[in-house]
Order: C-alpha cells, then sequence, then structure tokens
C-alpha cells in the first residue's frame, strides 16, 4: 500500500501587479502548491484569517493594506506570527527592502527576478512536503 | 388669426422644448420680426446640437473602448498561457511569436513588456526571443516624429532587446527630447553588462538630465550596477562636468556602496569643490569610507559653510572615534542648528551619549537638543 500523498502547500499570493502574479502563479502551481490569489492587503488578511496557509507572498505596494503593514499585523497575530512571508518589491528602495527584514520578511524578492532563483527563494521557506 | 404651426423640435432636450414652447406661444411677428429672439433661437439650437454631438462622440469613444479592452482581453487568454509556459520552459518562444497577426505586433510586443519589466535572467531571454520578430517595429518607431512613441521604442528595445538594442539606445542618447535620452539611459541597463563604450556615451550624456532631479539621475546610474562605478567617480572629480551630474555621480556612488569611490571622494573634497558637489562627496564618505578617511570629514568640520559642515560632522561620526567626540561636542554649539542637530545625533552614533547626557543636564544652549537627541 502506498504512502498516502501529502497535502499541497498552501500559498496565499498577494499582489496586484498581474504580471508578477501571473508568473509566480503558474510557477507556484507547476510546482504543485495550492494557490489563492488576491489583489489587495485586505482582502489577503481576510483569507489569512480564514483558513490556513503555509506561505504568504504579497507585494510591498498592494493597495487598501499595503505588504509590510500586512506582515506586521501577522507578526503580532496569535495565529500567524511564524508563518513564512515573503515580500514583492520594486527595485530602487532599499529602505523597504530594510524595514520589510526588520518587520520580519523571511525574505524579500525585488523585481526584476529569475523566475527560477524566486521559486527557489520561495521553496526554502515552506516545509518540504510538496515540492 | 390661425395658430402658427410649431416650430420643428431639434431634439429632445427638456430645456430647448419649454423654449420653443415659449417662443411659439409668442405671436408670430413678434417672433419672426424680433432679431434678439430668432438668435436665442438659434443659440438654443446650436447648443443642442452642439450637447447632441458631444454625446454621441463620448458614446462612440466609449464603445471604442470597450471594444478595445475587449480585444485586448481576447489577446491576452489567447497569449498568456503561451508566454507562461515559455517562461516555465514548457513551450517553445517560437510557437507563441507565431500565434501574432501582423496587425497585433505592437500589442504583442506590449503584452510582453508587462512581462520582460519583473521578469530577468533566462526568463527574460525566453520573452525576448519570442519579441524578437518583431522587434523592427521598435526599431521603426525610434524614429517617430512623437517623443512619447520614441520613449516607448526605447522601453521596448531595453526590455526585449538585448545587446542587439544597444547602438539604437546609445544613439537615443542624444535624442532632442530629455525624456527619451533618460528613458534610452534606462533601457540601457536592462541590456546586460556595461561596455565602455556605453558607459562613456551614458556619463557623457548625464548634463542632459538635469531637469529630472539628483534622486531620478542617481536611481538611472545605479541601474547600470557596480561597473559604472570607475566612470562614475572620475566624472565626479572632473570639474569641467556640471555640478548636478557631478552629485548624481556621488549618489550613485553611495547607493552602489562603491567602496572604491571613496578615494574619489577624497580627491574632490581636497580641491575645493561647490557646495553641493563637497556634501555629496562626504555622503559618499560617509557611507563607503573607512576609518582612514575620517581626517577629511574632521578638517571639514570647521568649514566656513554650515552646509559643508554638516555633513563633515555627519561622516566624522561614522568614520571616526572616540577621539572625535570632543569635537563633535564643539560642534553641539554650532552657530547653525542643522550642524548641531547632526552633531548630537553623531555623538551617539560614536559611542559618546555620556558627553550628550553631561550637556543635557546642564545650562548649555544646546541642552534641550541634546535632551531631544537622547529620547530618540
Amino acid at each position: 500500500m502506498s504512502a498516502p500523498l501529502a497535502a499541497p502547500v498552501r500559498v496565499l499570493l498577494a499582489e496586484d501587479d498581474p504580471a508578477t502574479a501571473a508568473v509566480l502563479n503558474h510557477r507556484l502551481q507547476r510546482d504543485g502548491c495550492e494557490v489563492v490569489r488576491c489583489e489587495d492587503g485586505s482582502a489577503a488578511l481576510a483569507h489569512v484569517a480564514a483558513a490556513p496557509f503555509d506561505l504568504v507572498l504579497a507585494g510591498a505596494n498592494l493597495p487598501g493594506l499595503d505588504g509590510l503593514s500586512l506582515l506586521s499585523r501577522l507578526r503580532s497575530g496569535t495565529e500567524t506570527p511564524s508563518i513564512p512571508f515573503v515580500v514583492l518589491a520594486w527595485p530602487g528602495n532599499d529602505a523597504l527592502v530594510a524595514r520589510a527584514f526588520a518587520l520580519g520578511a523571511s525574505e524579500v524578492i525585488v523585481r526584476p527576478f529569475s523566475l527560477v532563483e524566486a521559486a527557489a527563494r520561495i521553496h526554502r521557506l515552506v516545509r518540504p512536503r510538496a515540492v | 388669426m390661425t395658430p402658427e404651426p410649431a416650430l420643428p423640435v431639434p431634439g429632445r432636450s427638456g430645456g430647448a422644448e419649454t423654449l420653443h414652447a415659449v417662443l411659439t406661444a409668442l405671436t408670430p411677428s413678434a417672433y419672426e420680426s424680433d432679431p434678439l429672439l430668432q438668435a436665442v433661437y438659434l443659440l438654443v439650437l446650436a447648443l443642442v446640437a452642439m450637447t447632441v454631438l458631444v454625446s454621441a462622440a463620448a458614446l462612440a469613444l466609449n464603445v471604442h473602448m470597450q471594444w478595445e479592452r475587449s480585444r485586448e482581453r481576447e489577446r491576452s487568454a489567447r497569449w498568456e498561457p503561451g508566454v507562461l509556459a515559455s517562461v516555465a520552459g514548457g513551450a517553445l518562444p517560437s510557437d507563441l511569436a507565431a500565434q501574432v497577426r501582423p496587425a497585433e505586433r505592437e500589442a504583442f510586443l506590449l503584452f510582453l513588456l508587462r512581462y520582460a519589466l519583473v521578469l530577468d535572467g533566462q526568463s527574460r531571454e525566453v520573452l525576448a526571443l519570442a519579441a524578437a520578430p518583431h522587434l523592427g517595429l521598435a526599431t521603426r518607431m525610434l524614429r517617430h516624429r512623437d517623443p512619447l512613441r520614441r520613449t516607448l521604442a526605447a522601453r521596448l528595445l531595453g526590455a526585449l532587446g538585448g545587446r542587439d538594442a544597444r547602438g539604437p539606445l546609445v544613439a537615443l542618447l542624444t535624442d532632442r527630447s530629455p525624456l527619451v535620452a533618460m528613458a534610452a539611459a534606462q533601457a540601457l541597463a536592462r541590456t546586460g553588462s556595461p561596455t565602455p563604450t556605453y558607459v562613456d556615451a551614458l556619463t557623457a550624456a548625464l548634463e542632459r538630465f538635469d531637469g529630472f532631479g539628483t534622486a531620478a539621475v542617481a536611481s538611472m546610474l545605479t541601474a547600470h550596477g557596480v561597473s559604472v562605478g570607475p566612470a562614475l567617480a572620475a566624472l565626479l572629480g572632473d570639474p569641467d562636468r556640471s555640478e548636478s551630474a557631478r552629485v548624481a555621480a556621488a549618489e550613485a556612488l553611495r547607493r552602489l556602496g562603491d567602496v572604491g569611490a571613496a578615494s574619489a571622494a577624497v580627491a574632490v573634497l581636497g580641491s575645493g569643490p561647490p557646495r553641493e558637489v563637497s556634501a555629496a562627496a562626504l555622503r559618499l564618505l560617509r557611507a563607503v569610507g573607512s576609518p582612514a578617511h575620517a581626517i577629511v570629514a574632521r578638517a571639514l568640520t570647521s568649514d566656513l559653510d554650515p552646509v559643508v559642515r554638516l555633513h563633515a560632522v555627519a561622516a566624522l561620526a561614522a568614520l571616526g572615534s572616540s577621539d572625535d567626540a570632543v569635537r563633535l561636542s564643539h560642534a553641539l554649539g554650532d552657530e547653525s542648528v542643522w550642524v548641531a542637530v547632526r552633531a548630537a545625533h553623531g555623538l551617539r552614533e560614536i559611542g559618546a551619549s555620556d558627553r550628550l547626557r553631561v550637556v543635557a543636564g546642564s545650562t548649555h544652549p544646546r541642552a534641550g537638543l541634546a535632551r531631544q537627541a537622547l529620547a530618540e
């Protein structure tokens, strides 16, 4: 009898740039992740409150609640203080990157990024059960 | 007397109908013979006609935009799976290029641009391969009379053209529009490792970007990476270049963290440059200098210009040692409050908060400032 399949890694992808969201969603799904997408921080917060995720990928400049505020809220929450959190940033804002790490970001990916490298950085953060 | 037949009603405007009713209620002789009333009627007629025309134009524009959006959605739905599969290595870029009809070339390049702006490495090379058969359109667009079209062409070539785009982009650095030249400079940064030829052309064009501000120019320069460092250091030390170009070069070197530029900053500071260049060189020295460079900052803490003193104090706080606490304490009493504020933070930075506490507890004129620095 074969061992039961591991549950797929659940990723919340909160990103308002359609191209970024599309390439990451495609890559993560291809890698076996279950991806839930949204385009603003408030919706992301609601998703996290509604169901558990193994990883959150969020744009730094999300409308509604920006990515760093979302990170701060999750880090101070009782359910999600250690959830792996990846911030997606645009280039030329070193201060934002530093602030993201200070707030507890697990990783910061600055655009333009190599999809292979970004995927490797993301997968390093999640449990190895599905990828 | 039989009533005059009603005049034709132009359109269904409520205001016009009311006015028409008023006009027809008047006696024909009064209406037809009064030039003022006729003028009013004609004016109302013209206004109604104009309203109808504008409404029709707005409606047509709206329909056209909806049609364009619907076409864009249709094209995206047709192209996106292929783009994502190509980027992920599951399809050939040539298959993707074959899905493009001749009239859709520009739309296809713009579609690829969205992805090229967020992807790098092999993924972007795949996009460039898909774009290659259609990039002739962007090259032709470089000669368009509209600067916005030339700017778009620069962005397309930078993101999707690779090294082959360098020649046209370098030529665009001397475009009559600074906006286009800046787009070309930014686009060059995405064509791979800089070559001496393009770095020379880029640094030679810097004065053209004065209107964009130091931060924007420095950001553009930083995008070219550390290999432009030596050229920027040379520019910083060149007294024949504009003040703004030298300041932008110093700021870019600071952002790049180019340690090798510290000696250039020291040389510049020794040549008595303009105030803003001094300040920029001191900011650079603070970021990339070593304790060996503290002597330069130390000397400038007594410069006549308060702006230079301020940045010298900041550099000394980063590069100096606890021995510099006396000098920073002295700067706390500087006639410029900004220098004093920086000195107070500098004392904390070099670990001399005890001196700051002494001042805070005394009748020193800057005691309040010292207390504030301690509280932050």
